[in-house]
């Protein structure tokens, strides 16, 4: 049957999404070492910023794009400045930041779903009419193939700043050793600002692209960050590479898995993959 | 020594000083519905999350009516009050909110207009409080005969499943794709269809889903892959039905849909999708549109709302709904047993949803009407 094409191009859906996810908070996690769970959030804020202004304000979609992209970064380097970097200034406990991080999480989704309730909403215009692409016998549509397409090349844009910069060096320094990076001079407080306003604009824009296919609503942040987290882990956290290969490979294991099992399973399987990896291979995919 | 003891002396004499305050404020702040002041009735519903379109219908048309009932004279001179609150369509939050109502507003009277699992996870509360609880739009059949204090002017789902699972094997479809939402609604909608579409008739392949699902591609393509006659669609939600009828838009799948009411009765839904419904088939608790009470009611809700009325059968059932509750307190006062005894024998009540009769069970005796959807707009099938 011609169901095997269309079964891999739906793992590859899904992978790009959980890739853009990944992604986003592999940069965060490499650099700073703790789990931000309140990125889950901005992929909410990015959704909700292109739902004000490309379907409420009628603004063109691309301006609305970029608005929200500045937007998710914002939020996510006031998050920084204002409840994490106090944080680790008092040298608090990972278990501190990660609660602080959930509380985050919590509060941004509320805020949304008092701002524009928790309803699901689309952001897509003209619903259900989209170019539709046949590759290999399956379908993949606009939105889908776009999603796909800034995965790869987000990560091949990160991948060559981590090479081939001055910004990207500094940013492997710190993740290796924040102490040493200060003393040789990196300004780290800088650095890691800007880390936060580039990953949450990523996952800003995975919560556009997300919308854009599905839809949004504010409670999405969390089950996406817990993909995204599990990509990571598997493919190897804090690599770049890793996050991307990690979601594509989970992505394939939950579209292939629930062929055999109930579709109610996905989640299951999602975390049983991760568990297997942190038994048996927890540096992951790739070695960082 | 002595200092201790004074000080722990002191320490007790603060504490039983607070728990006697708080005492005296809980016992008075709860107090009981005032001889002359409004007649309060609890009302559960979804204001917010995926039902929340169940829920506003539920909200305005009871709006409309207790705002009717209050302007001819109320109850017996005092004014019919409802008190809101949001389950989101959740079991878990309906429970709280259930105690919320019992407990604090002192209510034994309440309309549990919401999921049919929110319904489920209330009977048990209701009951030992002993309130009475109605409901217009919790279908599912496993509700049926639970209590003596639960009565519903809606008719169950198994006349829906029944209807649609006669068309599937009348129509010689032997293999029956089920998407099923994992709600207490869908799966009484489910149960209905498998009863009565027996081993002989065909095979039922069943694809059940958590409500946060957001891809639906891997599961459809599945119950595709496996070749069904016909694609029976389940959800609990608007939400969740609207990423399934994108999702099969986007696999470009051609194959006869039935679907059930969350699907046909929105009109919001099979406009939105009528490409993907063109010649769906669902079973609507047979409406009577021609009636003068509804059509006066839909006039008002057009004017009031701006829009026209989702879910018809529902809406007509939660003005009956008011309506006959009013009439209930009116003759026995807020009495759960007698009202509820007194509604298992009304029947061929004029009602919005056309003649209303409940059964000595306490459920509305009604049928349901086959309805086929054509370029957006639904017409019932004899």
């Amino acid at each position: 049957m011609s169901i095997l094409p269309q079964l891999i191009l739906n793992s590859i859906i899904a992978g790009a999404i959980y890739a853009m996810i990944a992604l986003g908070f592999n940069l965060i996690y490499g650099t700073t070492r703790f789990f931000d769970l309140g990125y889950g959030a901005l992929t909410a804020v990015g959704g909700y910023s292109v739902y004000f202004f490309y379907k409420v304000l009628g603004f063109d979609i691309f301006l609305s794009i970029i608005i929200g992209l500045i937007i998710a970064g914002t939020i996510g380097i006031l998050i920084y400045k204002g409840v994490y970097s106090p944080l680790r200034k008092r040298k608090s406990s990972g278990m501190v930041l990660l609660v602080a991080a959930l509380g985050v999480l919590t509060a941004i989704q509320a805020i949304i779903a008092i701002l524009f309730t928790s309803q699901f909403q689309t952001l897509s215009r003209n619903a259900g009419s989209e170019n539709i692409f046949h590759i290999m016998g399956g379908v993949i549509t606009q939105t889908q193939l776009i999603t796909l397409i800034t995965a790869l090349v987000i990560m091949t844009i990160i991948g060559l700043v981590f090479r081939y910069t001055l910004f990207g060096k500094a940013i492997k320094a710190i993740g290796d050793d924040e102490e040493v990076s200060k003393i040789v001079g990196i300004n780290t407080e800088k650095i890691i600002g800007k880390v936060f306003f580039i990953g949450s604009a990523i996952g800003g824009l995975a919560g556009m692209l997300i919308g854009f296919d599905t839809g949004i609503e504010p409670t999405m942040g969390l089950s996406l960050l817990l993909k995204g987290v599990i990509a990571s882990i598997i493919g190897g956290i804090g690599n770049v590479y890793g996050g991307v290969v990690g979601a594509f490979f989970l992505a394939f294991v939950e579209n292939f898995g629930i062929w055999k099992i109930s579709g109610e399973w996905k989640d299951a399987i999602a975390f049983g993959v991760l568990i297997i990896f942190l038994l048996w291979r927890p540096q992951g995919i790739l070695k960082r | 020594m002595l200092y201790h003891i004074i000080k722990m002396k002191k320490t007790l004499l603060w504490l039983v000083g607070i728990a006697v305050v708080v005492l005296i404020v809980a016992s008075v702040a709860g107090k009981k519905q005032m001889e002359n002041g409004p007649i309060s009735v609890g009302l559960i519903t979804p204001l917010t999350g995926d039902a929340q379109s169940i829920g506003e219908i539920v909200k305005n048309i009871t709006d409309i009516a207790v705002q009717e009932i209050n302007e001819k004279d109320g109850i017996g001179g005092r004014s019919l009050e409802i008190i809101y609150e949001d389950d989101k369509c959740d079991p878990a939050d309906s429970v709280t909110v259930a105690h919320k109502l019992i407990e604090i507003d002192k209510l034994n009277i309440i309309i549990g207009n919401s999921c049919s699992g929110s319904v489920m996870s209330i009977l048990p509360v209701t009951d030992k409080a002993e309130a009475l609880l109605v409901s217009s739009s919790a279908t599912s059949p496993d509700l049926d005969g639970k209590s003596k204090l639960f009565n519903r002017i809606v008719a169950s789902d198994s006349g829906e499943g029944a209807t649609l699972a006669r068309v599937a094997i009348e129509k010689g479809w032997k293999k029956v794709g089920f998407i099923q939402e994992k709600s207490d609604y869908a799966l009484g909608i489910y149960n209905a269809f498998v009863q009565n579409y027996p081993e002989t008739a065909g095979e039922i392949i069943n694809e059940e889903y958590f409500k946060d699902t957001t891809d639906f591609r891997s599961i459809l393509l599945k119950i595709k892959a496996s070749n069904p006659d016909v694609l029976f669609l389940d959800p609990q939600s608007q939400a969740t039905a609207q990423k399934l009828l994108t999702t099969i838009a986007q696999l470009k799948w051609n194959i006869p849909i039935m679907a059930n009411n969350i699907i046909i009765g929105s009109n919001d839904i099979v406009v939105a999708n009528k490409a993907v419904l063109e010649g769906a088939l669902g079973a609507e608790l047979t409406p009577d549109l021609n009636n003068s009470k509804y059509l006066a009611l839909e006039g008002k809700y057009k004017s009031l709302y701006g829009k026209d009325v989702e879910y018809k059968a529902y809406a007509q059932a939660t003005y009956d709904l008011v309506y006959l509750l009013s009439d209930g307190i009116k003759q026995f006062g807020s009495d759960p047993e007698k009202i509820s005894a007194w509604l298992r024998t009304v029947k061929d009540y004029d009602g919005a949803s056309g003649k209303v009769t409940i059964d000595a069970g306490g459920n509305r005796i009604g049928g349901h009407t086959l309805t086929v959807v054509r370029d957006g707009i639904k017409s019932p099938i004899k």
